[in-house]
């Protein structure tokens, strides 16, 4: 099932996607469910509707977006810590 | 004669070493042309360079580094985790393996995000806290505008804030800062938003990006809106372009004139050199021997067999326009990149652009 993230939402008409390659996309905010928020990561399946007519549904993944802050967060908790305060280069 | 050839880049090496010892040289600040997205070069008169934003586009910033003979990046800087931001940095980090690592601290969702994560942990860069502090290179000073931190908040009002200082020179930039973090600056960073000769806009000069008091609080000679040439997103908006006119402003566009380079004095004056357009002149950083080339562009996007997200990375191309690429050629492939005008939409202008472009080709 592919699987999408929210990067950013652009102004009230579009919606920028990464999809599994991190290659990112817009789609038009109407095609996303009206509760998706940044970061959501968004679950896309299609199914045969009519004879003719093929239908994709997206749906917000309830866990998907903790679990890659998560995930985040710890890849930063790992990078070596820089000095506090001012600094000279 | 042939000695005098051999002689002659070593003396201009040794006068060049002489100048930057000297700090002599201006401060040179490059807003590159990404496309959309945000990527500034800061080099210092002592030679030390930062980078703040490297676009979206995995390789462009790199090769411009590269093309512009930069040897060490000090510090790279992602004002905030969007991929217009962020996409390049993970190129920038692997080439140039800079000592240190800023981000906002507010963790993203995306692969992009983490990409960007783990090229910093391959490069060895220790991660600064985006804290209110000095970054000195030399005598230019760096203060860093702290976000507010707030995770609740997106990440474009979690923008990290660049305030540029040499001798009297100012500059000023707020990654994607919309009104509300303008808002909480003016409360807890009020001093440091103040009188700038240039400001660059905020968030792609967007309508949600600079506000009028902030603009009013800086009160720019001049602004630099960093922007992709025919953009879907309308950056930069009318009304941010007006708000800098109300205000005195001249305004340099990425999108129109391509790559910005500012060359400032510690006496405060400055010069504005254009790629493109009226006023335009080469930069005046050549590439360094020694460097290897940059390398070879990625292939093209083939429109005959391009995905219906593959297609959307051309100029001009949105979700509608790719999907009627791939039902025009179900129906006879394209034979060549002119035949882009039996889509909808695509008239003899922006066919120039996407040729222009070079990212679409038939095969």
């Amino acid at each position: 099932m592919p699987r999408y993230t929210i990067d950013r939402f652009e102004g009230a008409d579009w919606i920028v996607l990464e999809d599994d390659q991190a290659r990112t996309f817009r789609i038009p905010r109407h095609w996303a469910p009206v509760e998706a928020r940044e970061g959501d990561v968004l679950d896309a399946s299609d199914e045969q509707t009519a004879p003719a007519v093929r239908s994709v549904r997206v749906a917000v993944d309830p866990t998907g977006r903790d679990q890659r802050l998560a995930d985040a967060k710890r890849l930063r908790e790992q990078l070596p810590r820089g000095p506090k305060g001012d600094l000279s280069l | 004669m042939r000695r005098f050839r051999v002689l002659l880049p070593l003396l201009l090496s040794a006068c060049w070493a002489v100048v930057t010892a000297q700090g002599a040289g201006p401060l040179r600040i490059h807003f590159v042309d990404v496309g959309q997205g945000d990527a500034v070069l800061i080099q210092s008169p002592t030679g030390q360079n930062v980078v703040y934003d490297a676009g979206e586009n995995q390789t462009r910033m790199r090769d411009y580094l590269a093309g512009a003979g930069v040897r060490q990046v000090g510090v790279a800087i992602a004002s905030h985790n969007h991929a217009d931001h962020i996409g390049g940095l993970p190129e920038v980090l692997t080439r140039y393996r800079p000592a240190y690592y800023m981000d906002n601290g507010i963790a993203a969702s995306t692969l992009t995000h983490a990409r960007v994560l783990a090229a910093a942990a391959a490069a060895g860069s220790q991660v600064l806290e985006p804290t209110s502090r000095r970054l000195s290179l030399g005598e230019v000073a760096l203060h860093v505008v702290s976000p507010p931190g707030i995770a609740d908040w997106d990440q474009n009002d979690n923008s990290i804030g660049l305030l540029v200082e040499y001798g009297s020179f100012r500059l000023s930039m707020a990654g994607d800062a919309e009104p509300r973090e303008w808002a909480w600056w003016r409360t807890h960073a009020p001093k440091l938003l103040t009188d700038v000769q240039l400001h660059k806009a905020s968030h792609h000069g967007s309508i949600h990006g600079d506000t009028p008091a902030g603009i009013a609080a800086l009160s720019p000679e001049a602004v630099v809106v960093s922007a992709g040439h025919g953009n879907l997103y309308g950056h930069p908006d009318p009304a941010a372009l007006q708000l800098y006119a109300d205000n005195g402003a001249r305004v340099y566009r990425t999108d129109v004139q391509g790559t910005v380079i500012i060359e400032a004095e510690a006496s405060g004056a400055y010069t504005v050199r254009v790629e493109r357009g009226e006023g335009a002149q080469p930069p005046p950083a050549a590439p360094m021997p020694g460097l290897p080339p940059p390398p070879a562009q990625a292939s093209c996007v083939n429109v005959n067999t391009a995905s219906f997200v593959d297609l959307q990375q051309i100029i001009h191309l949105g979700p509608e326009r790719a999907q009627q690429i791939i039902d025009l050629r179900r129906l006879q492939p394209f034979r060549s990149v002119n035949d882009f005008v039996r889509v909808s939409g695509i008239g003899a202008a922006r066919l120039q652009d996407i040729i222009a472009e070079g990212k679409a080709c038939v095969r």
